[in-house]
């Protein structure tokens, strides 16, 4: 976990989702430092954590992270939360909201999405043999992960802040926990949570992103009881990498 | 001479565009949002796609499949921004056929002057041989572990389990089997069952025959609880579990009921007789007939009441619910009274040498009652006189009881500390008792740091017990 920025200011908790680590806001959190205390942290089982801290049946659900979270808060003592969460960490942002509304003030859901699986009428965009591919990927990509990643990230004389940032970061995670990780992700239904949550949540939408496509960005928008929705230019689903600046400009206006 | 070389020039220009095309590697050119820029022949030809179909508008996440789009999205996307370049990631390629093809993506992120992304540039390779390898790994690794979980569930299995192989050696015997049968794995597998392991013979008879067998284990009796099932391959899996515990308990509580059955049935049957003879010819009998019915009901009872008294000890002992004092007290205070803990017709016989001033530590009422239970036996044994006697040694006192009785074979000295031990199971002799009285003496001294034994005698009996002086 770090801690950042203006003492004493109202907190800004950012949140990685599935497949990264804290890294992912290192070109959008330094712009919220002179105003805002910054709290950066690893979910368990990921990046820099303490992997043997990894407890297979607490984070069997996202509630297990959502725990989490109001854990770091009230360790932190903070309140008037704002928290920013990418993927899937912007449910678990609405979990952790739905269940100790006074600590936030605000929430922004970057590429949120509820159920990632098609259910009915409800398009998700991906279907339950889609998740079991993935988690072969994650399979097949074990062998290579260590040797592929390592001598890629070290070999960069020119930034050599990525070797740090990265050989401890997300390449190198458990492959048995990232695949719990994604199976967790990937089968959750948090779509009647939408509807508990009452603080005011900023929505982000890219365009073309695969992961959460625009219906489903629409989706939580139109089931959260007080949400603004904001399409973004950027494409894919990491507009805090691709598009930092953009991202940004909006969390500021809603801010 | 220059001709040639421009020829070469040429067929090298015209090669470095014949390569990007059909070098068995697929070339991709995509723009930082995925759309397709520039793709080679042999990525069309892997992936069975027209030119026009990737180019217009095409997204290099339409060439993944469903799985390699997810982890495209979450790890190789943000990877390339935070590194520039990824490399050797496994992911499918989808056919327009709907097939697969396994290939290892590399990317380059190439960026303007500001350092914006512009172009992101891919080779493809063909790992359709690789990823049958890997998957081969996977499973011999998934194998492997689940044989690693096997035999940890057998380390800590609390049974013993034998795998005895098709021709009769020891294949598999674990821990809790080694504990049992008191053997080492080491030096048991490999070799025949029949040979490696004491009374195979009837261990190995489950297949046939399961359930509970004794078996000699270095001289004592072991009852063993053996089960066998066929391993699938002619072998046979035996589980083996020590019972021998459970049968003493069982052999305990058969004692118990005989003991107490017959024990206790010789001095009610005094009682009885006593009473009902006071209470039908009272008159007839005169005071001195009376009292000697009195004073046989009064040593009947005694009697009574000191076999359950032992029973009740024993049973504390066995329990360990037994408070037992510390003091420093004079060896001769036993011997203070001591004739009413004993028959009254024969406490004459009792002969006390038991000089002042040895002072030992531990618990008077139970040390006096190991000292009754000793002369009792004595009296019980013999028709003489017996001796005890108190002298003191280096470190500790010694307590002596002698008796002139038929003596206890060599052999049996050990065993008669055993409880529900007797000389003579079939009480041929005559002789009573519950079979407690040593080993609760034993028990007692024990727990005052003493200690308790037999003396070797041409004849009769000495036991004797030490205690720390004070």
């Amino acid at each position: 976990m770090k801690l950042s920025g203006a003492v004493g200011a109202q907190p800004i908790v950012f949140a990685h989702g599935f497949g990264c680590d804290q890294n992912m806001w290192r070109d959008v959190a330094p712009a919220f430092e002179a105003d805002h205390r910054l709290v950066l942290f690893d979910h368990v089982g990921a990046g820099g954590s303490d992997l043997s801290a990894y407890d297979y049946r607490r984070y069997s659900s996202l509630e297990g992270y959502a725990d989490d979270v109001l854990e770091i808060c009230r360790e932190l003592e903070l309140h008037d939360v704002v928290f920013v969460g990418h993927s899937v960490s912007a449910m678990i942002g609405v979990l952790a909201a739905a269940k100790e509304p006074e600590r936030f003030a605000k929430l922004v859901l970057i590429g949120p999405s509820p159920r990632y699986i098609d259910d009915g009428d409800y398009v998700g965009g991906f279907t339950l043999e889609d998740v079991e591919e993935l988690l072969d990927s994650l399979d097949g990509n074990y062998l290579g992960w260590s040797t592929a990643f390592a001598p890629v990230i070290m070999g960069r004389p020119d930034r050599p802040e990525l070797g740090e940032e990265l050989t401890n970061s997300f390449c190198r995670t458990d492959p048995e926990i990232a695949k719990h990780f994604a199976r967790v992700t990937f089968t959750s239904d948090n779509r009647d949570d939408l509807e508990r949550l009452e603080t005011p949540a900023l929505v982000l939408q890219c365009r073309d992103d695969v992961i959460a496509p625009t219906a489903v960005g629409e989706y939580v928008h139109a089931h959260l009881r007080n949400s603004e929705l904001v399409h973004l230019e950027a494409s894919g689903h990491c507009p805090n990498l691709s598009a930092p600046e953009e991202t940004v400009a909006a969390i500021r206006a809603f801010l | 001479m220059s001709q040639p070389r421009d020829d070469l020039s040429a067929l090298l220009e015209e090669s470095a565009e014949d390569l990007y095309e059909h070098a068995p590697v697929g070339y991709l050119g995509t723009l930082p949002d995925g759309r397709i820029v520039k793709a080679n022949e042999t990525l069309l030809r892997w992936t069975g796609r027209e030119r026009a179909d990737l180019l217009d508008g095409g997204r290099l996440h339409d060439l993944l499949a469903p799985g390699a789009r997810i982890y495209y999205e979450t790890h190789y996307a943000p990877l390339l921004q935070m590194q520039d370049e990824v490399r050797e990631i496994a992911v499918e390629l989808l056919r327009k056929d709907g097939s697969r093809l396994p290939v290892l993506m590399n990317s380059t992120l190439v960026r303007d002057e500001d350092g914006r992304p512009l172009l992101v540039r891919t080779t493809l390779f063909d790992a359709t041989e690789r990823r049958r390898y890997e998957r081969e790994l996977l499973r011999a690794r998934a194998d492997a572990e689940s044989r690693a979980r096997s035999a940890l569930a057998l380390l800590h299995v609390d049974d013993g389990v034998v795998l005895v192989g098709p021709s009769g050696t020891v294949e598999v015997l674990n821990p809790a089997a080694e504990r049992i049968l008191g053997v080492a794995a080491d030096a048991v597998c490999g070799r025949p069952a029949a040979e490696a392991i004491e009374s195979w013979e009837l261990i190995g008879d489950a297949p046939r025959r399961p359930g509970v067998v004794p078996v000699q284990r270095k001289g004592d009796e072991q009852w063993l609880e053996v089960a066998a099932v066929d391993a699938g391959d002619g072998g046979v899996v035996y589980t083996i579990r020590d019972v021998t515990g459970d049968r003493r308990l069982e052999q305990l509580r058969t004692d118990v009921v005989a003991i107490v059955s017959h024990e206790l049935r010789t001095p009610l049957t005094g009682v009885y007789g006593a009473a009902t003879t006071l209470l039908a010819r009272a008159e007839e009998l005169g005071v001195e007939g009376r009292e000697a019915m009195l004073e046989m009901l009064v040593e009947q009872a005694r009697r009574l009441t000191t076999i359950v008294d032992q029973i009740l000890l024993a049973s504390r002992l066995e329990s360990g619910n037994l408070p037992s004092g510390a003091d420093e007290f004079e060896l001769a205070e036993i011997f203070a009274d001591f004739g009413r803990a004993l028959p009254a017709g024969d406490a004459h016989r009792v002969i006390v040498d038991a000089p002042p001033g040895v002072r030992v530590r531990g618990d008077l009422d139970r040390l006096r009652q190991v000292v009754t239970n000793l002369v009792d036996n004595a009296l019980k044994y013999s028709a003489g006189p017996v001796h005890a006697r108190v002298e003191p040694r280096d470190l500790t006192a010694r307590l002596t009881v002698s008796d002139e009785g038929p003596g206890i074979p060599p052999a049996e000295h050990d065993r008669v500390f055993e409880k529900f031990y007797r000389l003579d199971p079939d009480q041929r002799s005559g002789i009573g008792g519950t079979g407690l009285g040593l080993y609760v003496a034993r028990e007692l001294v024990e727990r005052m740091d003493g200690r308790i034994g037999l003396l070797p005698r041409e004849r009769g009996t000495t036991f004797y017990v030490d205690l720390p002086l004070a």
